[in-house]
């Protein structure tokens, strides 16, 4: 009987007097202390890191919430509630904000300059995941001021590096080791990130894509935990609506993809501009006196002011405007012109260093393009019966792959956006054809350009997938020579070696097993033995798959002269053999250049 | 760079395994576990608190926030109402694109905007907006109204019946009879302006079938059944408003003009009658009962008369003709000398058609009315018509023929005349 049931059931009615075969109440509270004892519920290091990855969401998605907030709010009291600000406020707001965030940003945080993107990889790259703390809350400041005031710029980015900032405090005060203290920082930046796009999986994508460069599964429970836990702190306090009112749309014949092909190739071009613009902008803006950089935020804000007179959709992240676009509320005219408009006032922005993200602009720049193209198509072929929406939609995630240059990210992010995987198609083939034009005519993305004019050379995934993989079959070579099995005796293979010049053989064993043994140790052992080679083999030896990279080689080779390389499908049977010296040899024809080397001279 | 220290003893010990392990890692080598040092500790539960404080904090501000935006969406929304109300379409759109950003979730809100877009005329934009709340609610009355409104106002006569017929079907909140009422009378007056007769009178004949309750639309579903050739309901309409109401003096006269569709001039002059003495403000009732009395009373065609009677009316037609012809041409200042040509002879106007083309200046109708009168007068007696029953309807032709000739050149005419017109414009339906 347990504890609980000898206390629920009494013998004889005498629920307070305790007898030899009842608990008494020391005894039970003993049992639940047991129960509950912390080393009962220790955490290993990974589940440690899991729970820490749902209060790093919960924390970030608290503060994107309140940095929402703040945006509003600052535009609420520096631009007015309408959606056309008086003239006054569009001209004074951006550009007395502008004079404060310079002074905040040159003072007190100059890290909080830029998007965050960069700032978050290089705390994982070059800092070891640190990201100060004052770091985050000048972030925090001056991107919803620069926000809030009109700048052209976007929350996600700052709400990435403040997720990425809140993270590494909290890892370094948990006192966690370097390896994990940088692995620490993605998990923040995807939390902020999931939480400013109510976005979750473009989120991880993104993370995965952009910052940590490549899929690890060691972090990837974390950053999903994250950026779903952040997600749903977001949608608790501000609802789960989507972030458009997309129209619902259906890909009704094949020829309409005719027409998303050519939104792509627009799409790419705008791209290029916009990237190419912001490369020439913003080193030009730097090579100003360093007293200019007081005043570069306020003359950007003044002349966005200056556009906002006319087009105040420009001003701000603009998700509103977004959502009008999609819903046919400007002419084809208009929209064009908000996309240049946009593609000019977000370069003066962000190169003018005032704190602020380029995906809501780059989304704006997208849906104002995509309309336009979706507009003017309906003019000339009348009969395209694809709603503007849906060109909107696929513009957005079209500048996304061609900007930012995230193409898996991109098109997750509009299935995600907009719920309807009907259009999966079309945003494919746009945003491939844009990343394709973007990326021959701009071989390094966005983000690189920035951090390599910043004087840092973080990782690229894009250019790392550019590098050809070496496998183990570029290195190998064939078997010749290698026949010693394990059911020999050791007399036979002194035989069978005798007259070869090979100096190391891998001897396949029983159970798919392999071990090798050196020409010379085997002509030592005793010859009239008859022992079977697989017991006087005792150590195994590892073996290797064609396919597999060749930087499993170099792990696994160890003090081994040479590894066995066999058939996934027949363990027992040899396909090569593979040595250092191969494996040297092939990484350094690849480095010249070589794809696949020559495998070294075969000795019979 | 962070400096990642800790004023711990040099090792600790797992709690769980008992191993030793350093103390700057995290975990214990041995058995894997975290271990939680004193400090660990602390900094979770600190975490914990933060977090616990920041939803607090966070929950209070996104409260406030949401009342801010609640406030201003609705002085929007109400700016929005009062523009629509001074005929500000644009500006009424524009205050609930306002209110809308404030609270996008609100359909009340994007449906006073789409309805704001349509009657600025911003038919794509208000059609996104509507397909928005659509694809939400298709059986929302007022969204398929709207949309019907959007089409009818692109002269899209498929998809507007369609949304109307959606909207007749679709869900009301307040009085749905009423609306659906309203619908329908709206959808049935634009397929008349459209011309579409049949489907308007279907349209009305199921109003009539579900009638409306209210005397008013009562009145209007019988002006349209009016409009659209369907004398007969109309009457059925007024009938049921009078044994409810006999006083109703609107009733009355649009009976009356129903009867008088029916050629029924004793009813209608009777239905006329009630009308005015129920309200003898109602100068039109008025008007049609001094006509149909004076229709009755010079009509030689009525049943019941003499021969007697017949001729002496069909003569005081011939002579009321005459000199309105007389009296016209003299305000046209028509010359009335009797025309050469030999078929001028012809009292119809309409034999000014084979008029000689060899004559100089071919005669007018009048002109040859007047020819024609002329040849006639001697012998559109009360005596010699009483003899020739040919000769009333040769009399009565002619009278018909001057009061349409005349009617659009001397606009302005007498009562016997505007009878005489009355007549010549039935002249083919026979008094009942």
């Amino acid at each position: 009987m347990s504890p609980q049931e000898a206390i629920a059931k009494p013998q004889d009615g005498s629920a307070l007097k305790p007898s030899v075969s009842t608990p008494t109440r020391r005894q039970y509270w003993s049992t639940l202390r047991t129960m509950l004892s912390p080393q009962r519920f220790s955490l290993r290091e990974e589940q440690f890191f899991l729970l820490l990855a749902v209060l790093i969401g919960i924390a970030s998605g608290l503060s994107v919430v309140c940095f929402r907030i703040c945006i509003d709010f600052l535009h609420l009291k520096l631009l007015g509630s309408g959606l056309q600000p008086s003239v006054p406020r569009v001209f004074l707001a951006p550009m007395l904000s502008g004079l404060v965030i310079a002074f905040l940003v040159i003072r007190f945080f100059p890290r909080a300059r830029g998007s965050g993107v960069n700032q978050t990889k290089a705390a994982l790259y070059i800092y070891d995941g640190y990201i100060p703390m004052p770091t985050v809350v000048g972030k925090f400041i001056t991107s919803a001021l620069a926000i809030g005031s009109g700048q052209s710029l976007g929350p996600e980015d700052p709400s990435l590096q403040i997720g990425a900032g809140l993270a590494s405090a909290l890892g370094r005060r948990l006192k966690l080791s370097r390896e994990k203290l940088r692995l620490i920082a993605p998990v923040g930046a995807a939390a902020g990130l999931a939480a400013a796009f109510n976005a979750p999986i473009t989120a991880v994508l993104f993370v995965i894509e952009e910052v940590i460069g490549r899929w690890t599964a060691g972090i990837l429970g974390a950053v999903v935990l994250s950026a779903i836990s952040s997600a749903v702190v977001e949608r608790w306090f501000l609802g789960d609506e989507p972030l458009f009112r997309v129209p619902a749309y259906h890909l009704e014949h094949v020829g309409e993809l005719g027409a998303y092909a050519s939104l792509g190739v627009i799409g790419g071009f705008a791209s290029l501009i916009f990237v190419k613009y912001v490369a020439y902008l913003r080193p030009k803006l730097r090579e100003l006196p360093p007293w200019t950089q007081y005043f570069q935020p306020a003359a950007a804000g003044l002349l966005i002011g200056f556009i906002g007179i006319k087009f105040p959709q420009v001003m701000g992240a603009g998700y509103s405007y977004m959502d009008q676009a999609m819903h046919e509320q400007y002419t084809w005219q208009i929209l064009a012109l908000l996309g240049v408009l946009k593609i000019v006032s977000t370069g003066l922005s962000f190169a003018s260093g005032t704190p602020g993200g380029l995906f809501a602009p780059t989304l704006f720049m997208g849906a104002m393009i995509g309309g336009a193209v979706g507009m003017a198509e309906h003019q000339i072929v009348p009969y395209l019966a694809i709603p503007v929406g849906s060109y909107a939609l696929i513009g957005m995630g079209t500048l996304f792959a061609g900007i930012l240059r995230a193409p898996m990210t991109s098109v997750f992010m509009i299935l995600e956006v907009s719920g309807n995987y009907s259009i999966i198609v079309p945003v494919i083939l746009s945003n491939a054809i844009a990343y394709f034009i973007s990326r021959t005519f701009q071989p390094t993305p966005i983000f690189d350009l920035l951090s390599r004019q910043d004087g840092l050379d973080l990782p690229s995934l894009e250019e790392e997938r550019e590098l050809p993989l070496l496998r183990v079959e570029d290195a190998m070579r064939p078997p010749i020579g290698q026949d010693l099995t394990g059911r020999m005796t050791v007399k036979e293979a002194q035989e069978h070696v005798q007259g070869s010049a090979q100096e190391f053989f891998v001897v396949g064993l029983a159970d798919d097993e392999w071990s090798g043994i050196s020409r010379t140790n085997l002509l030592e052992m005793t010859p009239d033995s008859d022992l079977p080679l697989s017991e006087v083999l005792t150590a195994r030896i590892p073996y290797l798959h064609p396919d597999h990279p060749l930087d499993t080689a170099l792990r696994l080779i160890g003090e081994w002269p040479l590894l066995p390389v066999i058939h996934r499908a027949n363990l027992r049977r040899l396909l090569g053999v593979v040595s250092l010296d191969d494996v040297m040899r092939a990484y350094r024809g690849a480095g010249m250049g070589e794809t696949h080397t020559e495998p070294a001279p075969v000795v019979p | 760079m962070p400096v990642v220290t800790d004023s711990a003893p040099v090792t600790h010990r797992c709690t769980r395994c008992g191993a030793d392990f350093p103390v700057d890692s995290l975990q214990c080598p041995s058995c894997g576990r975290v271990a939680g040092t004193q400090s660990t500790k602390i900094v979770l539960a600190v975490t914990l608190l933060l977090i616990l404080i920041g939803l607090i904090l966070t929950q209070y501000f996104v409260a406030l926030h949401k009342a801010t935006e609640a406030s201003l969406a609705n002085r929007w929304f109400v700016r929005g109402g009062e523009a629509m109300q001074a005929h500000l379409p644009d500006a009424a759109a524009q205050d609930y694109r306002t209110a809308l950003s404030y609270d996008p979730e609100n359909p009340e809100y994007r449906l006073r905007l789409a309805q704001a877009l349509v009657a600025a005329n911003r038919l794509n934009e208000a059609r996104a907006h509507l397909t928005s709340l659509w694809e939400q609610a298709p059986s929302n009355g007022e969204v398929n109204l709207t949309f019907a409104r959007l089409y009818a106002r692109r002269g899209d006569l498929k998809n507007a019946a369609r949304y109307y017929s959606n909207a007749i079907n679709g869900i009301w909140q307040d009085d749905p009879h009423k609306r659906r009422v309203d619908i329908r009378f709206e959808l049935s007056e634009y397929l008349m302006k459209q011309h579409k007769t049949t489907q308007a009178q279907s349209e009305l004949m199921a109003l009539l079938a579900d009638g409306p309750r209210e005397p008013a639309d009562q009145l209007r579903l019988g002006e349209m059944l009016l409009q659209v050739n369907e004398p007969e309901h109309t009457v059925e309409i007024d009938n049921a408003i009078l044994t409810n109401n006999p006083s109703s003096a609107d009733a009355w006269q649009q009976k009356g003009q129903a009867l008088l569709a029916l050629d029924k001039y004793v009813d209608a002059e009777q239905a006329f009658s009630q009308a005015v003495e129920h309200n003898p403000n109602l100068g039109d009732a008025q008007r049609q009962l001094d006509l149909l009395r004076e229709v009755l009373r010079i009509d030689p065609s009525r049943r019941g008369l003499s021969r007697t009677d017949r001729a002496k009316r069909a003569a005081e037609a011939f002579h009321t003709a005459w000199n309105r012809l007389n009296s016209c041409v003299k305000q046209q200042g028509v010359t009335l000398a009797p025309p050469t040509s030999p078929t001028s002879a012809q009292p119809s106007p309409t034999a000014a058609a084979v008029v000689d083309d060899t004559s100089v200046t071919p005669p007018s109708p009048l002109q040859l009315l007047y020819s024609g009168g002329l040849q006639k007068q001697s012998t559109v007696t009360d005596t010699a018509l009483r003899e020739d029953s040919d000769a009333i309807d040769s009399a009565m032709q002619y009278a018909f023929d001057v009061e349409r000739a005349t009617a659009s050149v001397c606009p302005q005419m007498g009562l016997s005349d505007q009878a005489l017109l009355f007549l010549a414009q039935h002249e083919n339906e026979g008094v009942k």
